[in-house]
């Protein structure tokens, strides 16, 4: 087996089922988690191939993916929003949460890139800092800035969307 | 002592519990001698549990087992990697590079051209959008479905010839991109000025061929199917999409051949489907590029007889003939004038509210949502419209009409009043309004400090303090903004006017000049109209004047309410419930004949989700139930769909559905 060939199927083995979760709560649509994977490990596959040497493969196949679905992610929503408005019914609990749950993950694609890396993978999927800081490349304590920061923009964020800002 | 940003930096793992029981008192030791944090954790504190809803989301186990399945697949048709990658001697780089950066242009051209899709129709588009005239030849459906020749000229900047039809029925419609004529066999011609939206340049036509990059790009997105053939010297582009068109969506396809070599179209003809069977609506083709085209035939004999005023009613269908129609030969004509596709239905529970308005040939085509009914009046009458009771005025109407622009207001309420519930009565009201009027002394004032660079005006508020910064802004321009940001002008925009007099020669006005100014205030117009007069010599008079303007005074009349009339197909979907529905949603519908019922649900991308055969139903009002699940039982993905009522094949007007999981 080729060396690249070998290296993909290495890091599908150890990173598949964090890439495919991590592709899961940024768009929970079977078909496009299965589009956002397979782009990933083939980009892995095509930079191996190309000889580029990938030092933390978790990290790269991380924002990698985080990329691909935030990319996805955006154009659904300008689709959407080019769309006519879709009446909202109110009043229910249970899908007013579900909406609120949309919202944060859809505002989440609107961070700033570190921002947004942080904040996916601390509270999406529950890396401790320690964790971000290998997987990112940089210390606890700047992930825990940036996660402030992320939390803080959100909150403004949801808080305007209220008030009925654009 | 704990340092702000510690605080921040720890306070989302205190609020998850993360915390060392030291480090939580710390915490709460801040918390104490900070109580503006608790808004910040009141904040945090409603997202994190949203996020942590998204964690606990986790995807089907299967899912990882197909992903890896088809990501074998195409790795395995990846090529293989050469052993001994080939390696260039040094001295013959240079040489290499040079020659291959030419063949890879034309190798990439070649790939963009062969590949893709949507690139390839962007190149077609760029190509017409550099042209200076073409002709159009072929034939269209007209409005009663029968095929009529029709031939186009096109010539920049907005020159257009059309002539549809032959003989006795032939119509000239001829275009100079402000003035268009309509011109009969008898010579009559009918004569009226070309909206400024709707004057219409080649390069424009080529971006609404569908063929600019974004929106092909967009089609190519929401095309059902998207086909390419090699036949030679012509390229066969095919694609299937569902659009709107008429009185409702259908699912349409738009056959393009464009030449090889020089990526010009040659043909494109365009079909919708009617039940099981596609129906051509034209076949055109195109050719004469860049010819001289006289300009006699931009010119229609202008001293031939006006079009009598009861010919005019005839001419709905010539008038809406423009450009587009190439494209969009069947341009649904409202019958009389006013045609009511969908509703009214008033609005049911909470909602989003608005209305669409396109305007094509002098036909406005209108979609409200829950939109409140006196302004449904004044957007289709365009006068202002009132109700005494203030209920009745903000009531949501959901409803879809097109009508001809220029219809006059009393056959509008004649058709839509019962329609409505409403009778319209026009009243004139007699109100006061101010003439604002600002005048200049006649004194010499600083003009701006910097000969360089256009003007700039700038307003900006912060702690209740306004700022102004105008540099080398035009007098009015400083005037008209300071005045509209300033409180307490007592201007009303519905009533007042405001102008500038200055009676003296042109070049010595003084509005004209370009002044410079720095002004800090509360934002009152108290305050900010010394700088005006001391510095500009700028004064203000205001002028009260009488003033009669015309209003639609609407009463109720519930016994005048028609039914709502169905579409002409015989039914219609209504909102689905609850929407964003997790996991069933009701769709509601209605027959106005005995027919056989069938709901489809699309995904974003066109493609049917799910297909609930309903049988035949007597006429009347229904429900169908969907479970949020495709033809295979599976649970479909969160998102919008699209659905829409079959009835005996024919479908009706989609609407849109959220699911929420």
């Amino acid at each position: 087996m080729p060396d690249s060939a070998q290296a993909t199927a290495e890091a599908m083995d150890r990173y598949g089922p964090l890439i495919l979760r991590i592709a899961w709560r940024l768009l929970p649509d079977p078909e496009e988690v299965k589009d956002i994977y397979q782009e990933t490990f083939l980009q892995f596959h095509a930079a191996t191939r190309r000889g580029t040497v990938i030092d933390h493969p978790q990290a790269w196949l991380c924002r990698t993916a985080m990329n691909a679905a935030f990319k996805r992610q955006q154009q659904k929503r300008r689709q959407a929003d080019e769309e006519a408005a879709t009446p909202v019914y109110a009043g229910d609990k249970e899908i007013e949460q579900a909406l609120l749950v949309q919202q944060v993950r859809e505002l989440a694609a609107d961070l700033p890139a570190r921002q947004r890396d942080v904040f996916v993978l601390r509270n999406f999927e529950g890396l401790s800092f320690t964790q971000i800081g290998e997987v990112l490349q940089c210390t606890e304590e700047s992930a825990r800035a940036s996660e402030y920061k992320a939390l803080q923009k959100i909150r403004a964020w949801m808080d305007g969307y209220r008030r009925g800002e654009p | 002592m704990m340092q702000q940003h510690e605080f921040e930096n720890g306070l989302s793992d205190y609020l998850r519990g993360d915390l060392l029981p030291e480090q939580q008192r710390q915490m709460e030791g801040y918390i104490e001698q900070h109580p503006e944090t608790l808004e910040v954790i009141a904040g945090l504190q409603e997202i994190l549990p949203l996020a942590e809803r998204v964690r606990q989301d986790l995807p089907a186990a299967e899912l990882l087992e197909q992903a890896n399945a088809g990501l074998l697949a195409r790795l395995e048709r990846e090529q293989p990697i050469p052993k001994e990658p080939r390696r260039w001697p040094g001295w013959l780089r240079p040489a290499y590079l040079s020659a291959s950066a030419a063949l890879l242009a034309v190798i990439a051209a070649g790939l963009l051209w062969r590949e893709t899709r949507s690139v390839a129709l962007a190149g077609v588009a760029e190509k017409m959008m550099q042209l200076q005239s073409f002709r159009v030849e072929g034939w269209v459906l007209n409005e009663k479905g029968v095929r009529t020749p029709y031939r186009q000229w096109l010539k920049v900047p907005g020159f257009i010839r059309a002539e549809v039809g032959e003989g006795a029925e032939q119509r000239i419609v001829v275009s100079d991109g402000t003035w268009k004529w309509i011109q009969l066999p008898g010579g009559a011609v009918y004569q009226e000025a070309v909206p400024p939206r709707e004057a219409r340049t080649i390069q424009e036509i080529g971006s609404r061929l569908h063929l600019n990059d974004m929106v092909a790009q967009r089609i190519e997105e929401n095309a059902h199917q998207f086909h390419r053939e090699d036949l030679g010297e012509i390229v066969r582009f095919t694609i299937w999409y569902s659009a709107s068109l008429g009185s409702g969506p259908s699912d349409q396809q738009l056959q393009v051949e464009v030449d090889r070599e020089s990526r010009l179209p040659r043909r494109i003809v365009f079909s919708w489907r009617q039940g099981e069977e596609w129906q051509v609506l034209s076949e055109l083709n195109y050719g004469e590029y860049n010819a001289d085209f006289p300009a006699a035939m931009f010119q229609v004999d202008s001293q031939a007889a006006p079009v009598p005023q009861e010919l005019l009613e005839t001419l709905w269908y010539e008038r809406s003939i423009s450009p587009l129609f190439a494209l969009f030969p069947v341009s649904p004509m409202p019958a009389d004038g006013l045609e009511v596709l969908f509703g009214p239905f008033e609005a049911r529970g909470k909602g989003s509210s608005g209305m669409s308005q396109v305007a094509l040939g002098g036909i406005a085509y209108c979609d409200f949502h829950h939109y409140p009914l006196k302004e449904i009046v004044k957007v289709l009458t365009g006068l202002p419209a009132e109700t005494a009771d203030e209920v009745l005025g903000q009531q949501g109407v959901t409803l879809k009409v097109n009508y001809l622009e220029k219809l006059p207001w009393p056959k509008i309420m004649a058709r839509m009043g019962p329609i409505l519930g409403v009778r319209a009565e026009l009243v004139q009201h007699q109100a006061t309004r101010t003439r604002v009027t600002f005048v200049q002394d006649g004194r010499d004032f600083p003009v701006k400090t910097r000969w360089w660079g256009g003007g700039s005006l700038h307003v900006s508020t912060q702690d209740s303090v306004s700022r102004y910064t105008f540099e080398g802004a035009k007098l009015t321009d400083l005037i008209f903004n300071l005045f509209f940001n300033s409180r307490h002008t007592g201007f009303n925009p519905d009533l007042d006017t405001l102008v500038f007099r200055w009676d003296g020669p042109p070049e010595q006005n003084p509005f004209a000049r370009e002044v410079d100014l720095e002004w800090t205030s509360s934002g009152a117009w108290e305050e900010n109209y010394p700088p005006l007069q001391e510095r500009f010599g700028v004064h203000l008079e205001r002028i009260a004047e009488p003033y009669t303007y015309a209003v639609l005074v609407l009463t109720p009349h519930a016994d005048l309410r028609e039914d709502p009339p169905a579409l002409q197909v015989g039914g219609a979907v209504l909102d689905a419930f609850p929407n964003p529905g997790n996991p069933a949603v009701e769709i509601p519908y209605i027959l106005d004949r005995e027919a056989q019922a069938r709901v489809r649900v699309f995904n974003a991308l066109g493609q049917v989700v799910r297909t609930l055969d309903l049988g035949e139903k007597p006429a009347g009002s229904y429900s169908a139930y969907w479970n949020a699940q495709d033809e295979q039982g599976q649970p479909v993905a969160s998102g919008r769909y699209l659905y829409r009522l079959e009835v005996d094949g024919l479908p009706t007007p989609a609407r849109k559905l959220s699911i929420a999981r």
